[in-house]
C-alpha cells in the first residue's frame, strides 16, 4: 500500500453545494477534514448521504469543489481505486457466489484475475464469512450481508473507507465484530475513515475528528481527541455504601455533585482532584465503584450543535 | 407488581420458532428486550400486544389474557417494528382512526390526536400524507399512534431504529417520562449502551427462550464463573499491581501498555473497591480512576451468551 | 511487477458472458441457433455439387441465385436466434445488478456508467456474434471456396450485409434488452416487455404504411429497419429499395432510445424527494 494519501487531508470541501431534486442538500460547504478517521454526524436530512455521495462521484456539485486524499473528486479511476466503499442500504448482487462477487469487483478496481480471486477469498475470511463465500449472496442473512459489504470495501486495499452507517440494524454481536474489524484495519494497515453514523459511541469509538452537518451545512467541526483532553474537571461516579453521605462529603470540600440516572456527575472549578473524591468516599465508609472522566462528551456537544442544550 | 405475564408460552410460525417454553413476569418500569436476530424479542412483543396468539400457554396483560377480544385494547399501546402507512392516510387522521379503534368517542378521538401530535413534535406535519414522512417522523407517528389512548402499557419494537441522536435522546425520555408516571414500558433494541443507559430490568433473549432477566448488575452477579474486572487509572501501575496481585480473590493483574493503568480480576471485588479507595484517598500510587470493565450491557450480553453457550 | 489487469468495462463484459452462459436454457438455445448455419452449409454443398445439381435440374446461374437465397433466410433464421438469445440471457445481467441495490458498488469502482452499458452491451454482442455474423461469414467464405471460381468476387456484398447488418441487429437487441430489463428490473417482465415493442412496432408500421401508402413507415419496425439496410445486397426484392437512409435514421433513434432510458434508471444513488 502506498502511503501518499497519509498526509493529504482526508475531505477538503470549498464552497461545495450540491442540488438534488430543486433542494438544495448541501449548502456552500467549506470544510478541511485533515484526521485519520472522521466522523460525519447530523440528523437524517442533514445531508450527510449526500456528501458522500458527492465525493464518491454519484452528484455532480451545483457549485464549489471538493477533494478526498488531496484529489479533486471527478478526477476518474485514480481516486476510485483509493476509496471502498460501504453503502447504508441493502447492497448485493443475487445469484452470485460471495467470492464471485468480491472477486469481481476487484478487478473492477484493478486487480488482474488471480490477484482478485486471493484478494477476494482474503477479505471474506477476515469478515468472518469463511465458510458462507461459496453460497450465492442471497441467501445471507441481514448481518452476513452487511459484513459482505465490508469485505467488497476492503479487497482492493483502499487508503480510504467510507462506512454509511454500518453498524445499523446490527444485533449486538455483529455490531462488535463491525467494529473491531474497522478498528483493526485503521490501527494495523492505516486505512483512513470516512464514518456517516447516527451511533455516537461508535463515532466516539472509531473517530479523531467529527463534523456535524445541520441544514446541508456544517454546525460544528470538532477534533475528538482535544475535546477528551479538555473533558478534565469532570466525573462520572459510582459508589457502594451510603451514596448520600459520600456526596454529602463531597460537595462539603467543594465538588459539584449531580444525579444523572443511576450514576452522579461530579464536577469540579480547578481545585480538587480524584484523590479528594477517593478520600471523600473513604470519610464516609463508602467505596467507590467507578469514577472516571466524562465519556459522554460527544452527546453534549452534539445536542449542542443541534440547538438542543442551552 | 406483575402486569404483563407469560406461562409457559410457546409460539411458531408453520416450522419456524417464535418463542418457546416462555415464564415472564414484567412489572412496571422500563424493560429492555435484548438479543440476537431471530432471537423472539418481536414475538415476544406481538404476543403481549395481542397482535399474535400463542399456540400453547397464556399471555396475560394487567390480568386480562390476550385472547380476550377487545379487552387489550385500551391497555396497550404498541409500535411494531415495521408498519407500512397507507398511501392516502394522513398522520392526524392514522391518529385519529387508532383513538377510535380504542374505543374513544369520535369527539375525544379528535382532541387526543392533536394533543399527541403535538407531543411527538409533528403538529405541522399532521395533515400532510404520512407516507411521505422521513424515517424519524414515521418513527415519532407510530409511538403517536401507540400513545394516542394513553396506555399504561407501552410495546416498543426497535423504536430507535433509524433515528438520529436528538431523535434518540426524545424517545428515551419520552419512554422514562411514562415509566415515571408508573407506566410499564417493554422495548427491544440492538443497541446495549442505550439499554443500559434506559432499562431498569434487562431480559436477555436467545434461540426463543429466556436466557437470563433482572437489573443489569443482578445479571452480572449471577455469572459466578467470571471473575470481576476493574481498571484502576494510576500514575505507578507496576507498584499499584504488586500491591493488589497478593490479596485474597485476585485471579489476576496486569499492566496496561501505554497510559498508567492496571487490570485486575478478583472474585472479591468488595475487598478490592475498598482497598482501591483507601490507597487513593492516602495519595498512595498516584490513583486518579477506577471503573468496572465487564458490568455494562455489552459484556454481561457477552457473558450471558457464552455461559448458555456452555449449559448446553 | 503487477500484470496487467483488464480495463473496467471489459470486466463487467467477461462476467456478462460467464452469467449467460450459466443459465441451462440460454446454452440449449445457443446450441440450436447453430443448427441453421449447419443447415445452410448442406445446402450450399449440394448446390455446388455437379451432379446432383444435375439431378435436380438447376442450370449454371440459377445455382447462383440459390446461394443468395439460402443467405437471406440464413439472416432471417439467425436475427431471429439472436433476438430469443438476447431475450433470454440479457434481464440475467442487469436486473439482478438493480433490484438490490447492487449498482452503487459497481459505480464507486473506477466504471462510469458509460463504462458499464458499454461492458454489458459488449458483452451480449459477443456471445451473439458467433450465432450471427460470425457462423454466417463462415459460410459466406465456404461457400466462396464450394461454389464457381468468381462467385465470391460477384458476392462481397453479401459478406458486407452480414457483417454490418448483424453487428447492428446485435447491438440494437443488445441496447433493448438492457434497457427494458433496467426500466421493469423484473427478468420475464423484461422478457415480455421486448417481445411487445418489437411486435407492436412492427405491426403499426406495417399497418400504418398500408393504410398511407407510405413504405417510409415500415421502418418504425427495428427488425424492418435492419433488413431496409440489407436487402440490396442479399438480393430481397421484399423490401422496397431506396430506403436506406431513413432505415439508419431509425435505427439510430432506436439506440438513442434505449441509451436515453439506460441513463436514465442507471443511478448510482436515487434521489427521494
Amino acid at each position: 500500500m502506498t502511503g501518499s494519501g497519509g498526509s493529504a487531508p482526508l475531505v477538503e470541501l470549498d464552497g461545495l453545494t450540491v442540488r438534488l431534486g430543486g433542494r438544495t442538500v448541501l449548502d456552500a460547504v467549506t470544510a478541511r477534514l485533515d484526521g485519520r478517521a472522521v466522523g460525519l454526524l447530523g440528523p437524517n436530512g442533514a445531508g450527510k448521504t449526500t456528501l458522500i455521495r458527492t465525493l464518491l462521484g454519484f452528484h455532480r456539485p451545483a457549485a464549489g469543489k471538493a477533494a478526498v486524499l488531496g484529489l479533486p473528486v471527478g478526477s476518474g479511476a485514480a481516486l476510485a481505486r483509493r476509496i471502498g466503499y460501504m453503502p447504508e442500504h441493502e447492497a448485493f448482487i443475487a445469484g452470485m457466489t460471495g467470492v464471485r462477487l468480491v472477486r469481481m469487483l476487484a478487478e473492477l478496481s484493478g486487480l488482474d484475475r488471480r490477484e482478485a480471486l486471493e484478494r477476494a477469498h482474503e477479505a471474506l475470511v477476515w469478515a468472518g464469512l469463511g465458510e458462507a463465500r461459496y453460497r450465492t449472496v442471497e441467501t445471507y442473512s441481514a448481518g452476513m450481508r452487511q459484513l459482505l459489504k465490508l469485505a467488497q470495501a476492503v479487497v482492493h486495499r483502499p487508503q480510504l473507507l467510507i462506512l454509511d452507517e454500518p453498524t445499523n440494524a446490527l444485533d449486538p454481536p455483529a455490531r462488535r465484530r463491525m467494529l473491531e474489524l474497522v478498528e483493526h484495519l485503521r490501527d494495523t494497515e492505516g486505512v483512513r475513515v470516512l464514518l456517516s453514523s447516527h451511533m455516537l459511541p461508535d463515532v466516539e469509538r472509531l473517530c479523531d475528528q467529527v463534523m456535524i452537518l445541520r441544514e446541508g451545512r456544517p454546525a460544528a467541526v470538532l477534533d475528538l481527541a482535544a475535546e477528551r483532553r479538555e473533558a478534565r474537571g469532570l466525573w462520572v461516579v459510582e459508589v457502594s455504601g451510603d451514596e448520600a453521605a459520600f456526596a454529602t462529603a463531597a460537595a462539603a470540600v467543594g465538588f459539584g455533585v449531580a444525579r444523572s440516572g443511576r450514576r452522579l456527575r461530579v464536577t469540579a472549578a480547578g481545585g480538587p482532584g480524584p484523590a479528594e473524591l477517593f478520600a471523600a468516599a473513604d470519610r464516609t465508609g463508602t467505596a467507590v465503584v467507578r469514577l472516571e472522566a466524562r465519556r459522554d462528551s460527544l452527546r453534549d456537544i452534539y445536542l449542542e450543535a443541534m440547538g438542543e442544550l442551552p | 407488581m406483575t402486569i404483563v405475564s407469560f406461562a409457559g408460552v410457546s409460539r411458531f410460525y408453520g416450522e419456524v420458532l417464535g418463542v418457546a417454553g416462555i415464564d415472564l413476569s414484567i412489572g412496571p418500569g422500563i424493560t429492555g428486550l435484548v438479543g440476537p436476530n431471530g432471537a423472539g424479542k418481536s414475538t415476544l412483543l406481538g404476543l403481549a400486544a395481542a397482535l399474535l396468539r400463542p399456540d400453547r400457554g397464556e399471555v396475560r396483560v394487567g390480568g386480562i389474557p390476550t385472547t380476550k377480544p377487545g379487552g387489550l385494547l385500551r391497555l396497550v399501546g404498541a409500535c411494531p417494528q415495521r408498519l407500512a402507512f397507507p398511501p392516502w392516510a394522513t398522520g392526524i387522521g392514522l391518529l385519529e382512526e387508532a383513538a377510535s379503534l380504542a374505543g374513544l368517542p369520535r369527539r375525544a378521538a379528535r382532541r387526543r390526536a392533536g394533543a399527541v401530535l403535538a407531543r411527538v413534535g409533528l403538529e405541522e406535519a399532521g395533515p400532510r400524507r404520512a407516507a411521505g414522512y422521513s424515517k424519524g417522523m414515521q418513527q415519532r407517528l407510530k409511538v403517536a399512534r401507540a400513545l394516542v389512548h394513553d396506555p399504561p402499557v407501552l410495546l416498543l419494537d426497535e423504536p430507535l431504529d433509524g433515528l438520529d441522536p436528538v431523535g434518540r435522546e426524545w424517545m428515551m425520555h419520552l419512554m422514562r417520562e411514562r415509566a415515571d408516571a408508573g407506566g410499564t414500558v417493554v422495548v427491544s433494541t440492538h443497541v446495549l449502551h442505550e439499554v443500559e443507559a434506559i432499562a431498569d430490568r434487562v431480559v436477555f433473549v436467545a434461540d426463543g427462550r429466556v436466557v437470563a432477566s433482572g437489573a443489569l448488575g443482578e445479571v452480572r452477579e449471577t455469572i459466578r464463573s467470571e471473575p470481576a474486572r476493574y481498571r484502576v487509572v494510576c500514575g505507578a501501575p507496576r507498584e499499584l499491581a504488586a500491591t493488589l496481585v497478593v490479596r485474597e480473590g485476585t485471579v489476576s493483574v496486569g499492566v496496561e501498555p501505554g497510559e498508567g493503568a492496571v487490570l485486575v480480576r478478583t472474585f472479591d471485588q468488595d475487598g478490592l473497591l475498598a482497598a482501591v479507595t483507601r490507597l487513593a484517598a492516602a495519595g498512595r500510587f498516584g490513583i486518579t480512576g477506577v471503573a468496572p470493565v465487564d458490568r455494562d450491557a455489552e459484556s454481561v450480553y457477552a457473558y450471558v451468551m457464552a455461559e448458555r453457550g456452555r449449559s448446553r | 511487477m503487477r500484470r496487467r489487469s483488464l480495463p473496467p468495462s471489459l470486466v463487467v463484459a467477461r462476467y456478462a458472458v460467464a452469467r449467460m452462459l450459466a443459465g441451462r436454457r440460454f446454452r440449449q438455445a445457443y446450441i440450436l441457433a447453430l443448427a441453421p448455419p449447419t443447415v445452410a452449409l448442406a445446402i450450399l454443398y449440394v448446390l455446388s455439387s455437379a451432379p446432383l445439381i444435375e439431378q435436380l435440374g438447376i442450370r449454371g446461374p440459377a445455382a447462383g441465385d440459390a446461394a443468395l437465397a439460402v443467405f437471406r433466410a440464413l439472416f432471417r433464421w439467425q436475427a431471429f436466434a439472436a433476438f430469443v438469445l438476447a431475450a433470454l440471457g440479457g434481464p440475467e445481467i442487469v436486473s439482478p445488478d438493480l433490484v438490490d441495490g447492487g449498482l452503487p458498488l459497481l459505480l464507486a469502482r473506477p466504471l462510469g456508467r458509460w463504462g458499464y452499458v458499454r461492458g454489458k452491451v459488449g458483452g451480449v454482442m459477443a456471445l451473439l456474434a458467433p450465432v450471427t455474423w460470425g457462423s454466417g461469414l463462415l459460410v459466406w467464405l465456404l461457400a466462396a471456396g464450394l461454389l464457381s471460381d468468381g462467385w465470391w468476387r460477384g458476392h462481397l456484398a453479401v459478406a458486407g450485409a452480414i457483417l454490418g447488418g448483424h453487428i447492428l441487429w446485435t447491438a440494437e437487441l443488445a441496447l433493448l434488452v438492457l434497457a427494458t430489463s433496467a426500466w421493469v428490473r423484473n427478468r420475464s417482465a423484461a422478457q415480455g416487455l421486448m417481445l411487445g415493442i418489437l411486435m407492436v412496432l412492427t405491426s403499426v408500421g406495417a399497418i400504418s404504411a398500408q393504410v398511407l401508402h407510405n413504405e417510409l413507415l415500415t421502418l418504425v419496425s427495428p427488425p424492418m429497419a435492419v433488413a431496409a439496410l440489407v436487402a440490396p445486397a442479399l438480393g430481397s426484392t421484399r423490401v422496397p429499395a431506396g430506403l436506406g437512409p431513413a432505415a439508419c435514421l431509425a435505427s439510430a433513434t432506436l439506440v438513442a432510445i434505449c441509451l436515453a432510458v439506460l441513463m436514465a434508471r442507471l443511478r448510482a444513488a436515487e434521489v427521494v424527494r
